[in-house]
């Protein structure tokens, strides 16, 4: 899993010359990294630190920090469900406990507590606050916000999730961050190709 | 608008007492200046302030500008709050003391007080604060953070994470002081964890100073693990016996046994840092494996023990034989190098008065019997002090990788470019200082000399201009190199003209200009020219004194001093061994020297220990060269001598005994005061401190200390100049080119750690050592059909060694790299002394049993 061509030359070209240090082009190139291969491998800390003159464990060590960087392979799409008070009073911890149900993983994972289904496809965590109270209870699908979902329509979301759609609230906005793709069918349906979602 | 300069001091309060202190100081610093300590945890005066800990809360107030109310005082943290006029510091404050109170009792919170059974009990400020400071009583009934204990951050340094407190010192210094940010934290607040990236055991040469910062017991030593309580220790002062920085070290001794070594502070050698070879590499000095009683040879040549008078008595008798026969010439001395000033002496002594042989040497493998390249300048081998590489404008490093070489100084070296200084690496090999560099020269081997010449070339061309715009007169420097060019001499060298050009406008225009020449090259054939080109040098840009050589060994400058060189009609080192080889020296008399280990050639060196009538042996350990002795007395290891040693900048030092030797060992300077006698020209010493009396007196070069030996800081000595040196550009005698032709030429160097007899007593650091190595250019690796990570043999005229291979794009085409210090046998016994450069080649191993098998 090493860096591509086309994002070593991005990091050089386009992030290391926005800074004043090369340190600072880090985050940005960090998540370069992980858009194309959807986690940070070690060769990604040795790549990275290489063209910014750090050290891999630097690194290593700033992409430990962020929840939203993995350094573990992780399921095809990942599930984040709010466990902050708005959404907790509105039962997001049953949502979380049934999506889970639904997909054979054991709820009660407190913390940043991340389980992925033994097929690779989904991963499940829940979540810290994400500013959108008003859809309570939330849930985070690859950045993409969807609400409410109750306890009671997680099985309709997962077979629909674009059904639960927050219009107008504007997903998480990184540059060039991972485009949700959408997904019209869960039971019985075939899931994006590994690599094909981004 | 101009600026009014800021006022150089300030005047403020520390509780009540008004003081005065430089502007910009720290308000922690400030009060250390009242005599008040501010407890501290992350706070640390050698590291970047990262104000993360909040256990050096005062209250502090700012004086109001004029007509403003009074600003009430604030709660800060005085580590990162500069002073500024009319300051009150209230270190006591009821408010700074319910603060620091509620900081102990927050970090205890997670630290698992498990004070009895760790390391750092009764010498740990976490400990110390927590009872000046902290709350009677914990309010923390919840169960206590579970982390990992007993980690193995790398075979030398244990992990405690639910000790730490995260001060980030640790990781501070890595990132800071060596440049080697190998450790850092992981995740963060809670479940915050100090790693490496995928849990690599750490590398630096340098990671066991974070045991010292630690300041709760979560960094501890595997070496000293469970070892001892610092209260049963005893203490001695010494300096350091592995490099020739002369670190300043305390020894700190259990049951007549070193238990561990510390840095000691001495802000002009080591400030407080050593490196881990120092501070991990001392077990060898209580091991079972040291000699113990001497040896002397049968008449079928088998060593047997036997008492001191049989030893004194074979040996003066067998000596003296060679003498009446051959005369005083016939016998060869070598070593001192790792000796105290007070045995180098007695040897020296010894061989001028009892052996009368000019034939002594210090430096092993030395082709040259001139001591000092820059003797002809009126110069020192080493003319500076170490502390002034912190304020160099330009430091050239040639022909030295300053990480293995002086470790402790490549840390100062680092500051210094920090600072500043445009660091110019000139080495065939890509060595750790590349990672600062501001030019690099990578030039092929034995060409130090074009290079130099080549600089000066460039300066003719282009003056140095001093402070009033007026250019140096360098005409004279013309002649000095016989009107070589730029391109004449960059070609030579290998290296581009613009590179050589860039590099001397770098020197040409720093302030204070500094040159670093290795070791090895001030003992090789061309080291008088290599000292030449480098004196014109420092002339040229102004700054004659600028030029410094350094030396191997841990006393290989006090060896110098003490006239551990070849004298009147004497030959090197290297020589000696080779007209031993060759019967026209009868007798060696090896002080410390394993020469089958050292001397650049080891046949040569065996069949010398063959050839010679009579070879007599100090040594420490069983060596392989000790077995081939007639004669082998065993001396003691540093730790239990009294007396001084010189570092590479001359500077004397005195170390104190810590550990008692046994009656079974006695210090190199009595064995040879002893055998003196025995061969009735008795030096007549009983006491260290007549040899230190008679040195002082003696020794030219020690004139200036007056007698005594100097305090705690040491003093700078110099040998005083020779009356005949002029001050006209001395001619360059040319070096001739070397022209490889086919095969592979084989440079070799010294690994700072490597599976030394010492080493190997630690077997925490020798795991450490890599296996030994060769490193090839890809190019060549792919010509010669060799795979990176397989095991090859290298052929060169001595013989042949097998090495795992390296192949990297550092290494320039047409040359391998080898250490001399891995493997058995070691390098040398491919190569062959008085070559200029080992020619070798490369082949695979095959390895028939594993083809087989698969």
């Amino acid at each position: 899993m090493s860096l591509s061509q086309a994002a070593r030359d991005r990091i050089v070209n386009d992030f290391i010359p926005r800074y004043p240090s090369k340190r600072a082009a880090l985050m940005p190139s960090l998540w370069l990294a992980q858009e194309e291969a959807g986690w940070l491998g070690p060769e990604v800390f040795e790549e990275v630190g290489e063209l910014l003159d750090l050290h891999p464990t630097d690194v290593a060590s700033v992409a430990s920090f962020y929840v939203m960087f993995h350094r573990r392979k992780i399921g095809d799409r990942l599930i984040e469900v709010c466990e902050n008070p708005s959404c907790f009073l509105n039962g997001s911890d049953q949502t979380y406990a049934r999506i889970c149900d639904r997909l054979g993983l054991e709820a009660g994972h407190g913390g940043h507590g991340m389980q992925t289904t033994p097929d690779g496809k989904f991963s499940v965590r829940p979540t810290e606050c994400l500013a959108a109270c008003d859809y309570a209870p939330v849930v985070q699908v690859d950045l993409r916000f969807y609400g409410p979902v109750h306890e009671a329509d997680v099985d309709a979301f997962l077979a629909n999730m674009e059904a639960f759609s927050i219009q107008g609230k504007p997903s998480v906005s990184m540059a060039n961050g991972p485009q949700a793709v959408p997904v019209d069918g869960w039971e019985g349906h075939a899931p994006p190709a590994p690599g094909s979602a981004a | 608008m101009t600026a009014s300069p800021p006022p150089a001091t300030v005047t403020l309060t520390v509780d009540g007492h008004e003081v005065t202190v430089p502007a910009g100081t720290l308000a922690v610093e400030a009060a250390r200046a009242a005599g008040v300590d501010v407890p501290v945890f992350c706070y640390h005066p050698k590291l970047s302030l990262a104000g993360a800990c909040r256990m050096c809360m005062c209250e502090i107030g700012m004086a109001s500008p004029p007509g403003q109310p009074p600003r009430p005082p604030a709660m800060m943290t005085s580590c990162t709050t500069r002073v500024s006029n009319g300051m009150t510091i209230n270190t006591m404050a009821p408010g700074a003391l319910k603060a620091r109170e509620g900081v102990i009792e927050f970090l205890l919170i997670n630290h698992p007080l498990d004070c009895p059974v760790c390391d750092a009990g009764g010498e740990c400020p976490l400990q110390d604060n927590s009872h000046a400071w902290g709350p009677k009583e914990s309010r923390f009934e919840e169960q206590k953070r579970l982390a990992r204990k007993g980690a193995a951050l790398s075979p030398l340094v244990v992990l405690d994470q639910e000790r730490c407190i995260v001060c980030y010192r640790c990781t501070r210094f890595m990132d800071e002081v060596p440049g080697e940010a190998e450790l850092s934290f992981f995740n963060r607040g809670y479940t915050s964890q100090l790693r490496t990236v995928g849990d690599e055991p750490m590398k630096s040469r340098f990671q066991g100073n974070i045991i010292d910062l630690c300041p709760c017991g979560a960094l501890t030593s595997e070496t000293y693990r469970f070892k001892a309580r610092p209260q049963d220790l005893d203490h001695a002062d010494s300096v350091c016996g592995q490099c020739p920085v002369g670190c300043n070290v305390m020894l700190d001794t259990r049951s007549n046994e070193v238990a561990r070594v510390r840095p000691r502070q001495n802000e002009a050698v080591n400030e407080i840092w050593i490196c881990d070879k120092g501070r991990f590499a001392h077990h060898y000095t209580s091991s079972p494996n040291r000699l113990s009683g001497p040896w002397v040879a049968g008449d079928g040549g088998e060593l047997r023990t036997s008492s001191w008078a049989e030893a004194h008595g074979s040996a003066a008798v067998r000596l003296q034989a060679v003498k009446e026969k051959h005369g005083g010439a016939a016998i060869g001395v070598i070593g001192g190098r790792n000796l105290t000033n007070e045995d180098a002496y007695a040897l020296a002594r010894f061989a001028a008065e009892v052996l009368e042989t000019p034939n002594v040497d210090f430096r092993v493998g030395a082709e040259t019997a001139v001591a000092n390249p820059l003797a002809p300048f009126g110069l020192n081998a080493f003319n500076t002090t170490l502390a002034q590489a912190e304020r160099a404008g330009a430091i050239l490093l040639i022909g030295t990788d300053v990480y293995d070489e002086v470790p402790v100084q490549w840390l100062r070296i680092r500051k210094g470019a920090k600072a500043g200084a445009k660091l110019i690496v000139a080495n065939p090999r890509a060595t750790e200082a590349d990672r600062i560099a501001f030019q690099r020269l990578r030039h092929r081997p034995g060409s130090e000399v074009a290079l130099v010449t080549g600089i000066l070339a460039a300066l003719v061309e282009t003056p140095p201009v001093d402070g009033e715009g007026v250019a140096r007169d360098l005409s004279g420097l013309s002649d000095a190199i016989g009107g070589t060019t730029v391109e004449v001499a960059a070609r030579h060298a290998g290296v581009k003209p613009e590179t050589v050009r860039a590099v001397a406008a770098t020197l040409a225009g720093a302030k204070n200009p500094l040159v670093y020449a290795g070791a090895r090259l001030a003992i090789r054939h061309d080291a008088p020219s290599l000292g030449t080109a480098l004196g014109n040098l420092g002339r040229a840009l102004g700054h004659p004194e600028c030029v410094n050589f350094f030396v191997e060994g841990a006393n290989g400058r006090g060896a110098e001093f003490a006239g551990l060189v070849p004298g009147d009609g004497g030959v090197p080192a290297g020589e000696i061994i080779a007209r031993a080889a060759s019967g026209q020296i009868k007798a060696l008399y090896l002080v410390g020297e394993n020469i089958l280990a050292t001397h650049p050639d080891r046949a040569q060196a065996l069949a010398a220990l063959e050839a010679a009538d009579v070879v007599v042996v100090h040594e420490l350990f069983a060596t392989e060269t000790a077995s081939h002795a007639d004669v082998v007395f065993p001396a003691v290891s540093i730790a239990e001598k009294d007396g001084s040693i010189t570092n590479i900048e001359g500077r004397v030092q005195r170390i104190y005994q810590a550990v008692r030797p046994s009656p079974d060992r006695l210090p190199d300077w009595r064995i040879l005061s002893d055998l003196s006698g025995v061969m009735g020209l008795g030096l007549g010493y009983v006491a260290t401190s007549e040899v230190t009396r008679d040195l002082l007196a003696d020794i030219p070069a020690y004139a200036s200390l007056g007698g005594k030996l100097p305090g705690s800081e040491g003093a700078i000595t110099r040998e005083p100049a020779d009356a005949g040196h002029s001050d006209s550009w001395p001619t360059i005698a040319p070096v001739p080119v070397f022209e490889p032709g086919d095969g592979l030429t084989l440079v070799t160097w010294s690994e700072l750690v490597g599976n030394e007899t010492i080493v190997a007593e630690t077997p925490e650091l020798l795991t450490t050592v890599p296996e030994a190595y060769v490193e090839i250019n890809r190019d060549d690796a792919s010509r010669l059909g060799l795979v990176d990570g397989t095991q090859v043999e290298i052929h060169g005229p001595g013989g042949a060694v097998e090495r795992v291979l390296r192949v990297n794009g550092r290494v320039p085409a047409g040359v391998c790299f080898a250490p001399d210090n891995l493997g058995s046998p070691r390098i040398n016994a491919v190569a062959r002394h008085g070559v200029e450069f080992t020619v070798v080649t490369l082949s695979p191993v095959q390895e028939a049993a594993l083809i087989g098998g698969r």
